[in-house]
């Protein structure tokens, strides 16, 4: 099986790259033989990691580039990346609709390579009529074709007209699990998401903080997302929520925000565990591994009620929501008044017995047992399907005819 | 000791294995070469030992743990840390606070601070001083600061821009590599020598740093701006002066050096025991005088008289409350074993020199004193020649026996207005007794002083008058010959005075120049038969027209006078100079 995608551990370590991570994870587990073909800004290796093989390519970053045409990068991965999945002969790829790898349809019959397509995002940015023709055919050639949610799966079957499994990212109930103790003295309001991601809703979260901390006084908000993707997100640190916190006007609020930057993937579960309530205010989202993070780790969270989130937080056991629609709801005072009224409502949620319990089961649905075996399924379908139905290939059979 | 390239290729493969974000790893990329001269540093320094960071980056942080330094780390919030790197840090809060740290023992062998010297609000001599205590015997500190030099920071102030732009104090929020501080102030070369010296720190090594690339990868850049960038890069690398930042090594000077914190009260005060050397009764008793009007406490003085064994020196010691006086009866009350006896029988922490034919005024002690804060172990001023004196005819360093006032005087630290740390004077021997009373003498331990990695200074605070007494007849043509033939061993014996003292190491000062010019130009005329040659004259005609007038006819004889007595007095000095510079092997005209 292989996985190309132009970023991956420890350099991104959300969304695709984390879903990556586990399901690459889980099927090396499961005796596959598992190769992530991705990049680095640093010296191109190969790395073995938890039974599965890591090509690390060398990864195309100039400040000509970036200014002038950032998508270079990705075509520059995908030629190097087709190098190795020809060599490779893999028995089938997943790919994700931003893995760059837009020529799958024609190097499927050429190598042999089937494949699992996974939308990964609600929008995609296709600006050229050629570029929407080419992913067109990205998707209707595809073996599979999987959302990340329900409502992700309907969109696309309404879109491209065909069908559409549901694979959700799967949550690590090993890893991701209460390991501390919740601050009780000075609550903590955790924000995970991309700091420098303006969809993410940093901003928001900064004008609803005024009110939060009139209200809790005692806690904290501790920003814990990364800077950014390198390259792509140029004015990070002037139009995102970084060069934003003029927007707490409060300076005692502003004084119990704490950045903490993203961290380690080990030291996560007890980040989440430590917090009261995660939040995601996000719009466009198409799934928020965020919250299942968190939920695993016993914390509610808070999101939006649309797109994934609004699928994920559906009880207010674990949780509330905030109906953030668009870009505007992000700028809204209405909004961030009642994403105050939600965060407040989770902090007192985190108090109360059950609550810890409540969030973990209601994580487990997306447990990397539940979702590992689908994409398992799903693969070995996709490789029999393709043994069935293969005229042409350049690859050698199994008998070596 | 690392082969060259080493340290770089091992940096290569940490910063490659490091658990951070693509972006992280770009801008700690982007700080290789600093940390290579760090890293690389350190491992000349030392082969093991434990090693305090204030405000690490992880690549530095995992690069001296993998090298198998003890490594503890005090951490600024805002900036990015490994998880692995996490566990190594022993103190957190902002700079200020975590350079004011608990006393406790000497525990570090290196202490590294990149980009907080520059940072701190208190002076970066008494964080220095602070730190000082934190190290082990045999320690140093590594400091890391942008540089003022730094073409970035000149191309601001051409423009017309601060160096420290508010724009850039306000992006203190987020920080992917060294921690983000607002900085202070700037730091140059001679400012961070000074620093180290009132910090008890002697500059070892000083190198400069510049980045790995002309452009951060990924941080987009139009077409203009990325050539602009590169152009720089192309500059800095030819040009060492402009480059980025330096970074100086620091070893701790000799114990001997004074606390640069402020005195709580009177009882704080160090003591200071002012040593006279007497020839008269009368005078000493002046002196005496003058040193009960002192603005310093009289508590925290003594007074020790050389004297003559033959004069009646003993009622000074008599009838006086509160400033004690010792009398110390000599064969010779002048030159260096009477200047070491003094500091030997001076129990203060700073020593003051001086003799009886000058007059103190009350700030002297206390200008004194505050000239000798720190590592600061030798300071001098101006000596006020009284009406009464020898004018100088020609001004020479020395010319009247000690300093006069003029520029040259600045470099010389004479028996009659110099005050010593006593502990670090008496570390480096106190003063040289080899060569006897010769010019020089006095100045000599200063020098050796600063040779040690202490601070010397002239301090216009400093001063005092002083009689210079008129030799009779022509006995001002042995004394001056004299000094003039000891002038040249005494720069041998002091190299810094000698680089700048001399013109190109031969001339002792522009009259000496002129003077010698005039008599090359002479020989050139009777040699060659060319008047033109008599233009070389010409400096020393300017400088001679001050002690000549051409009107009215009546004034010239006294004009010829004069200018006979400069020429004499030159031709003397000339003399003694070149008897001198042959017995020293060392050229002085």
């Amino acid at each position: 099986m292989v996985f190309p995608y132009p970023a991956y551990w420890p350099y991104v370590r959300r969304g695709a790259e984390r879903c990556i991570h586990d399901l690459s994870t889980y099927l090396a587990r499961r005796g596959h033989d598992v190769h992530i073909v991705t990049s680095t800004p640093g010296r191109p290796r190969t790395a073995y990691e938890e039974g599965v093989k890591i090509t690390y390519l060398r990864q195309l970053s100039h400040p000509l580039l970036y200014a002038y045409a950032p998508l270079i990068r990705l075509t520059d991965f995908s030629i190097s990346a087709t190098r190795v999945l020809i060599s490779e002969r893999a028995d089938a790829a997943h790919l994700w609709t931003y893995s760059g790898i837009n020529w799958a349809p024609i190097l499927r019959p050429l190598i042999g390579l089937p494949y699992l397509l996974h939308f990964m995002m609600v929008h995609h940015d296709l600006p050229w009529r050629l570029d929407r023709q080419l992913f067109e055919q990205y998707v209707r050639k595809a073996d599979r074709v999987a959302a990340l949610t329900e409502w992700g799966a309907g969109r696309v079957t309404q879109e491209y007209g065909v069908p559409c499994d549901v694979l959700s990212p799967p949550v690590d109930m090993e890893i991701f699990r209460p390991v501390a103790e919740r601050e009780r003295e000075h609550p903590i309001v955790l924000f995970t998401a991309d700091l420098a991601d303006e969809r993410k809703g940093g901003t928001l979260l900064l004008r609803a903080w005024n009110k939060v901390h009139a209200n809790r006084p005692d806690a904290r908000l501790v920003l814990a997302g990364p800077f950014g993707l390198a390259g792509f997100h140029q004015g990070h640190f002037t139009h995102t929520m970084l060069g934003r916190f003029r927007l707490v006007r409060d300076p005692a609020a502003r004084e119990a925000i704490e950045l903490r930057g993203p961290g380690d993937v080990d030291t996560l579960p007890t980040w989440y565990s430590q917090a009261s309530v995660t939040v995601l205010p996000s719009f466009d989202e198409a799934f928020g591994i965020v919250l299942t993070e968190s939920l695993a780790c016993g914390t509610p969270v808070v999101s939006s009620a649309q797109a994934g989130p609004g699928e994920i937080v559906a009880s207010d056991e674990i949780g509330a929501t905030v109906d953030l629609g668009s870009y505007w709801d992000l700028q809204s005072v209405n909004r961030a008044d009642e994403l105050a009224d939600a965060i407040l409502y989770a902090l007192d949620l985190s108090e109360r017995p059950g609550t810890r319990k409540a969030c973990r089961e209601w994580a487990s649905r997306w447990s990397l047992d539940r979702i590992g075996p689908l994409e398992e399924q799903m693969l070995e379908q996709i490789v029999d399907g393709y043994a069935g139905q293969s005229r042409f290939s350049m690859r050698p059979r199994i008998d070596g005819s | 000791m690392a082969a060259p390239g080493e340290t770089a290729l091992f940096l290569d493969n940490v910063l490659n294995e490091l658990q951070v974000t693509d972006r992280v790893f770009h801008a700690l990329k982007q700080t290789m070469p600093l940390v290579e001269e760090l890293v690389a540093t350190v491992r000349e320094l030392a082969g093991e030992g434990r090693i305090l960071v204030v405000g690490s980056n992880s690549l530095l942080a995992t690069a001296l743990h993998d090298l198998g330094y003890q490594i503890e780390l005090w951490h600024l919030p805002g900036a990015d840390l490994t998880g692995a790197m996490k566990r190594f840090v022993s103190r957190t809060g902002d700079l200020d606070a975590l350079l004011t740290p608990p006393e406790s023992a000497p525990a570090f062998d290196i202490i590294v601070l990149p980009y907080v010297l520059e940072a701190a609000s208190e002076s970066p001599a008494l964080v220095l001083s602070r730190l000082r205590s934190l190290l082990r015997p045999g320690g140093c500190v590594l400091i890391a600061s942008a540089s003022v030099g730094r073409l970035l920071y000149r191309l601001r102030g051409l423009t017309g821009r601060s160096q420290l732009p508010e724009a850039e104090r306000e992006q203190t929020t987020v920080s992917l590599s060294w921690p983000a501080l607002a900085p202070q102030r700037t730091v140059d070369r001679w400012e961070l020598g000074r620093w180290a010296r009132r910090g008890g720190f002697a500059v070892e090594k000083l190198a400069p740093v510049m980045d790995t690339n002309a452009t951060n990868p990924i941080v987009a850049m139009r077409l203009q701006d990325w050539l602009i960038a590169n152009a720089a890069y192309i500059v800095r690398s030819n040009f060492p002066a402009l480059r980025d930042c330096l970074v100086a090594t620091l070893r701790p000077l000799p114990a001997g050096g004074r606390d640069n914190t402020p005195a709580a009260g009177e009882a704080d005060l160090p003591l200071v025991s002012v040593v006279v050397s007497a020839e008269d009764r009368s005078r000493s008793e002046q002196v005496l005088g003058d040193l009960k009007q002192s603005t310093y406490p009289r508590s925290r003085m003594e007074a020790i008289f050389l004297h003559p064994q033959a004069g009646d020196f003993g009622g000074l010691a008599a009838g006086d409350a509160g400033l004690p006086v010792r009398l110390i009866p000599l064969p010779l009350t002048t030159g260096p074993a009477a200047a070491n006896l003094g500091l030997k029988h001076s129990a203060g922490e700073v020593v003051a020199f001086t003799d009886d034919r000058c007059r103190i005024p009350p700030p002297w002690v206390e200008s004194g004193v505050a000239g000798t804060a720190g590592w600061t172990a030798a300071v001098t001023g101006e000596v006020v020649a009284e009406g009464s004196s020898l004018h100088p005819v020609l001004a020479l360093p020395g010319s009247r026996g000690t300093a006069n006032g003029n520029e040259y005087d600045r470099l010389l630290f004479p028996s009659c207005n110099s005050f010593y740390l006593r502990e670090g004077l008496a570390g480096v021997g106190g003063f040289d007794e080899s060569q006897g009373a010769v010019w020089g003498w006095d100045s000599d331990a200063a020098y050796r002083l600063e040779a040690s990695g202490f601070a010397t200074s002239f301090e216009n605070t400093i001063f005092l008058s002083r009689e210079f007494p008129v030799p009779a007849g022509l006995g001002w043509v042995r004394e001056e010959y004299r000094r003039a033939q000891q002038i040249p061993m005494g720069i041998r014996r002091m190299p810094a005075l000698r680089r700048t003292l001399l013109k190109q190491r031969v001339f002792l000062t522009s009259a000496t120049r002129s003077f010698d010019l005039t008599l090359a130009g002479l020989a050139l005329v009777l040699l060659r038969r060319r008047p033109a040659y008599l233009l070389l004259a010409l400096p020393w005609g300017k400088s001679a027209a001050r002690v000549v007038d051409l009107w009215p006819p009546a004034a010239w004889p006294r004009s010829l006078g004069n200018l006979g007595m400069l020429t004499a007095r030159q031709l003397v000095w000339l003399a003694g100079l070149a008897v001198g510079s042959a017995k020293a092997r060392q050229m002085v005209l």
